[in-house]
């Protein structure tokens, strides 16, 4: 479940045409949503509401051993937010978890937002006062007393900022971080420090195609594809840290149904992560993922799955909608081609016999063009019906072979509520047990009794979290 | 003073399997298994827990860093060759610094001792657990990486000559000149160098500085702690033999547990009865006389029990007592009544009593009482106690500003005033004008016997005592004062006889202070003769020799002897 300040920063975010996928810490982030989703450990009740456009406040509880509580405020200048954000009565599920991230091609996620702020510019002459908006946000904690500030500044089409800090009473944790983020030529760079063991690090991302052409495999081409990679070090304790990603999302062609593979490479540690994440119907995920060390030759194999659920009766007036679009999104491909334009121009210049040779070519390949099409509107079909599916419930299951572990989350909503209950389950407790029994298989003098793993089944953890907000 | 080094510990096997266990329950102390469970969940899972800080602000800083991922096992220990302890020197004439300072050397060889355990090679995710959700950057594939270390120290050699020091209540344990050599084998390469570096940087900070806490504070809980199980009577003979057996075997068990990984645990060592009764009488006489001789920094005082002196002409201190037996005194005057009354006590101790091996008849000495069965029969005579005590206040007085504390009794004076009168007579002399015998018999009978009840009463639901466990190095307060305070209890109250004002103060001594103790003998010793006076002693002819002194040398015959002792 979403926390609804994380909602709201999101909503800030799409308010000013900032992508969170191009953020090489969100290169993996569906399969971790689908494998290691946050499973509630406690009881909690967070009421929120919206002061107004641009305030919002939540109000926590939290009953663990002890009741505890936190009191958020935020504040944005962003334009617009009324828009992206709901009540908890009216906000469909996708919005308030975290599910499949669909991630759109590069080109066309540009294309959209430069007709965004070209429309901007012509309504509004200070298209950057729209853009370069900020949001501030502070948190306080009962009865720890620590504060948590963030203050997210866009200051200007290319480049964000984002400011966090952390203050406790008893001054034990005082940490300030900084992220800055920029945003040029399909490349995200980010600068990150963090004075919580002087952590410096740099990250980027590069999104490939930047036109269509390129792909010639399919006709519809809405695949993309994206490398990263990032480097940390620890300034005070001198530790490195470091990995490299590539991520490829697309669509099976016959279906339309996205799908997203990424392949991660710790090369000091020798980690190799390669995850599979489908949509596989409209109703379920499945995401897959492996790991392997190359050092230890250790590995595992995780699964994950979400089954949405609706109510039956109410799905039948949702399907008409898309069709309208549709027709206009065939238009904003073909205008990304110029075909028009390139059509235009051919029949006033070139002669006659060419003109024949032209309509010859066209006519074979009207077919394929309408085959793109269809491919098209297959693709744009599975997206908007997932996202106007009225979904009452989610069931997410995640499994790990190595860990032996069954984790369980049902979300859902009820009655203006939104509910968030998991757990997690242990079949064998200690893993590192078993490596020690391992190693030492061989030697007897180890007595066999110290590292006795139970074998019974022991939940780790259970938590609920109701969550309402107007 | 004596200890055993017990090599048998040493000999057998049971040694190595003994220190393997102590090594792993030293190295594991800080290690909790619920650390494995949170290790397997993968960092990067987005918790989103409330209760993040509240774990952070209690676990932050106790939970530090922790790159084991499973516990130290101790695959194996060799001690092939019994360690071996020497003493280099020993000095019991360092007070008040200490009781006892004694140098010794300690050569452990051939060791062997192999670790395996398993540790995180990712320090950024160490680094990172505690840290909170919110500034907590996420990094993509930054799992664990469980390496696991097989660490091998072989021949290890440790030369180290330590100074010890034997306080009141303590032990302290500086390391002087430690040379400790192994060879390091690491199954992990890369780090072989960097953890020997780091092991053998951290061996001066052991030496120097952790090593000697914890053994101090090791012995100073033990010596409270069995002063506390003791009684009040045997306490003062156990704690020798309990410091030295720390000197030896303790502290070595200790020391190898300790040198390879700068953690220590207290070795518990419980004295029970097996151990207490072989603590022969012998034995115990032995070491009553080593420390009655330690100012003469003599460690052969039972040469000679029947000479005065080994040395011609010296006076040593182990033979002071027969010295100060023959002194001019009440008691030695009276010493004829004395006996029967000591014996009898003896019996009635010993029967209460058998830890208390000393034979206290041999040494006990009351400096100028006059016995309880002068008093009964009325064998004294006031001419000659006068005489005597004026010969010793000559003596006393004869160094110092000391005015002659002369005695008032009243009649009819306040409970509250004897008791300050009992200080002011522990300072003093007695001497022996207005001594109104008869009627300080009542008065002071009953304030004994009050006072002695409360004794009594305080000591046996808490023998809580001040006295420290050592007190046998100051046993020579009771070859001046009381020996047997526990004729004081058996004393039966009907007896209208005195009992001599100096028992109170020998009593309350016990209970009191630990400076009123140390201030006792001084006072004493200066009342036999200090300063000039005290060269004197040397070469006491044989003046006296008809009347059974044999001093010194005898050739000596012209010099005269000191006042006091012209009988």
């Amino acid at each position: 479940m979403l926390d609804f300040m994380d909602y709201v920063l999101r909503a800030f975010e799409r308010s000013t045409s900032w992508n969170r996928d191009n953020n090489y810490e969100n290169i993996t982030v569906t399969s971790d949503t689908l494998i290691n989703f946050p499973i509630p450990t406690t009881f909690k009740f967070q009421s929120s509401d919206r002061a107004s456009n641009n305030t919002f406040n939540t109000l926590e509880i939290t009953a663990h051993k002890q009741v505890s509580g936190s009191l958020a405020y935020l504040y944005t200048d962003a334009i617009g937010m009324d828009k992206y954000i709901r009540g908890s009565q009216m906000r469909t599920l996708q919005d308030a978890t975290d599910t499949y991230r669909h991630i759109q091609p590069f080109f066309a996620k540009q294309s959209q937002d430069l007709s965004e702020v070209r429309n901007n510019l012509q309504s509004n002459n200070n298209a950057n006062n729209d853009i370069c908006r900020s949001l501030y946000y502070g948190r306080i904690y009962y009865p720890t007393s620590i504060l948590e500030a963030m203050v997210v500044k866009r200051i200007n089409f290319h480049n964000q900022l984002t400011i966090k800090s952390l203050s406790s009473a008893n001054n034990k944790l005082n940490v300030i971080f900084v992220n800055w983020q920029k945003y040029k030529n399909e490349n995200l760079q980010e600068l990150t420090f963090s004075s919580d063991g002087v952590l410096c690090g740099y990250r980027f991302l590069h999104n490939f195609m930047s036109s269509p052409s390129k792909f010639n495999s399919a006709l519809y081409n809405n695949a993309s594809f994206s490398m990263g990679g990032e480097m940390w070090l620890g300034l005070s304790t001198l530790t490195p840290g470091c990995s490299t990603s590539l991520r490829y999302c697309t669509h099976a062609a016959n279906t339309g149904r996205p799908l997203t593979l990424t392949l991660s490479w710790n090369p000091l540690f020798g980690h190799i992560s390669s995850t599979y994440s489908a949509r596989t119907s409209m109703s379920t995920t499945f995401a897959a993922r492996y790991d392997f060390n190359l050092y230890s030759t250790d590995s595992n194999l995780s699964f994950g799955c979400e089954f949405w659920r609706k109510n039956s009766t109410e799905s039948t007036d949702v399907n008409k909608t898309p069709l309208k679009e549709e027709n206009q999104n065939h238009h904003h491909v073909v205008s990304i081609f110029d075909e028009t334009d390139y059509n235009k121009n051919d029949e006033k210049n070139i002669p006659e016999k060419q003109i024949k040779l032209l309509n010859d070519i066209t006519h074979t390949f009207s077919s394929s063009l309408e085959q793109m099409d269809k491919e098209k509107s297959i693709i744009e079909d599975v997206e908007h019906k997932f996202n106007n599916e009225n979904f009452t419930n989610v069931w997410k299951m995640a499994t790990s072979l190595r860990d032996r572990n069954i984790r369980m989350l049902w979300e859902g909503k009820f009655k203006g509520f939104l509910l968030s209950a998991g757990t997690e389950i242990f079949l064998t407790r200690d893993y590192l047990n078993s490596v020690i029994r391992y190693i030492n298989q061989n030697d007897s003098t180890i007595n066999q009794t110290d590292t006795v793993t139970p074998k019974t089944p022991s939940p780790i953890s259970f938590g609920l979290t109701i969550q309402y907000s107007t | 003073m004596s200890f055993k080094f017990n090599e048998d510990v040493f000999r057998d096997n049971s040694f190595n399997e003994k220190i393997k266990e102590k090594l792993t329950s030293a190295l594991n102390k800080g290690f909790h298994s619920d650390s494995n469970t949170n290790s397997n969940s993968n960092p990067n899972s987005n918790k989103i827990d409330l209760n993040q800080y509240d774990f952070n602000d209690t676990n932050k800083h106790t939970e530090k860093a922790d790159i084991l991922k499973s516990k130290i096992i101790v695959k194996s220990t060799d001690f092939p060759t019994i360690p071996k302890f020497e003493i280099l020197d020993l000095d019991i004439n360092t007070q008040p610094r200490s009781l006892v300072k004694g140098i010794c050397k300690i050569i452990v060889k051939d060791a062997m001792v192999q670790l395996q355990t398993v540790i995180e090679s990712n320090l950024l995710l160490v680094n990172m657990k505690n840290s909170p959700m919110f500034i907590k950057p996420k990094l993509i594939e930054n799992n664990s990486l469980e390496i696991p270390i097989v660490m091998t120290f072989s021949q290890i050699s440790l030369e180290a000559i330590s100074n010890i020091f034997v306080k009141n209540n303590s032990l302290s344990i500086s390391f002087n000149d430690v040379n400790l050599d192994f060879n390091f084998d690491c199954s992990i390469k890369i780090l072989q160098n960097t953890i020997e570096r780091r092991l053998k940087d951290s061996m001066h900070l052991l030496f120097k500085d952790v090593l000697p806490t914890v053994l101090f504070n090791m012995s100073q809980s033990w010596f409270t702690n069995n002063h506390n199980n003791s009684t009040s009577n045997n306490v003062n003979h156990i704690p020798p033999q309990l410091s030295s057996s720390t000197t030896s075997s303790g502290t070595i068990l200790d020391k190898s547990n300790v040198k390879k990984n700068g953690k220590s645990s207290l070795p518990k060592t419980v004295f029970d009865e097996v151990d207490l009764q072989e603590l022969s009488p012998k034995n115990m006489v032995r070491l009553s006389t080593i420390v009655s001789s330690r100012h003469t920094l003599s460690l052969h005082g039972t040469s000679g029990l029947h000479s005065m002196a080994s040395i011609p002409g010296c006076l040593e201190k182990q033979n002071l007592y027969r010295f100060i037996s023959r002194m001019p005194s009440l008691s030695n005057y009276y010493s004829a009544y004395r006996t029967g009354v000591t014996s009898d006590n003896n019996n009635v101790n010993n029967a209460n009593n058998q830890m208390n091996c000393i034979d206290s008849q041999h040494y006990s000495h009351d400096n100028n009482f006059l016995p309880e069965r002068v008093l009964r029969e009325k064998k004294y005579d006031l001419n000659q106690i006068i005489d005597i005590q004026n010969k010793l206040y000559e003596r006393s007085a004869a160094d110092e500003n000391e005015k002659p504390k002369r005695r008032t009794i009243k009649l009819n004076r306040k409970h509250k005033k004897r008791q300050e009168n009992i200080e002011s007579v522990r300072q003093s002399t007695p001497t022996f004008e207005k001594f109104n015998l008869p009627k300080l018999t009542d008065e002071s009978k009953k304030s004994t016997v009050t006072v002695n009840n409360n004794k009594i009463d305080d000591e046996v639901p808490s023998p809580r005592t001040n006295v420290p466990p050592h007190m046998i190095f100051n046993e020579n307060i009771e070859y001046f004062t009381e020996k047997d305070h526990s004729l004081l209890f058996d004393t039966p109250l009907h007896t209208n006889e005195i009992t001599d004002p100096e028992k109170l103060p020998n009593d309350i001594i016990r209970s009191i202070d630990i400076k009123d103790i140390k201030i006792n003998p001084k006072k004493r010793i200066n009342s036999l003769g200090s300063g000039s006076k005290r060269i004197s002693f040397v070469g006491i002819n044989n003046l006296y020799n008809n009347n059974g002194w044999k001093w010194g040398n005898e050739d000596n015959t012209t010099v005269l002897p000191p006042p006091p002792y012209r009988l």
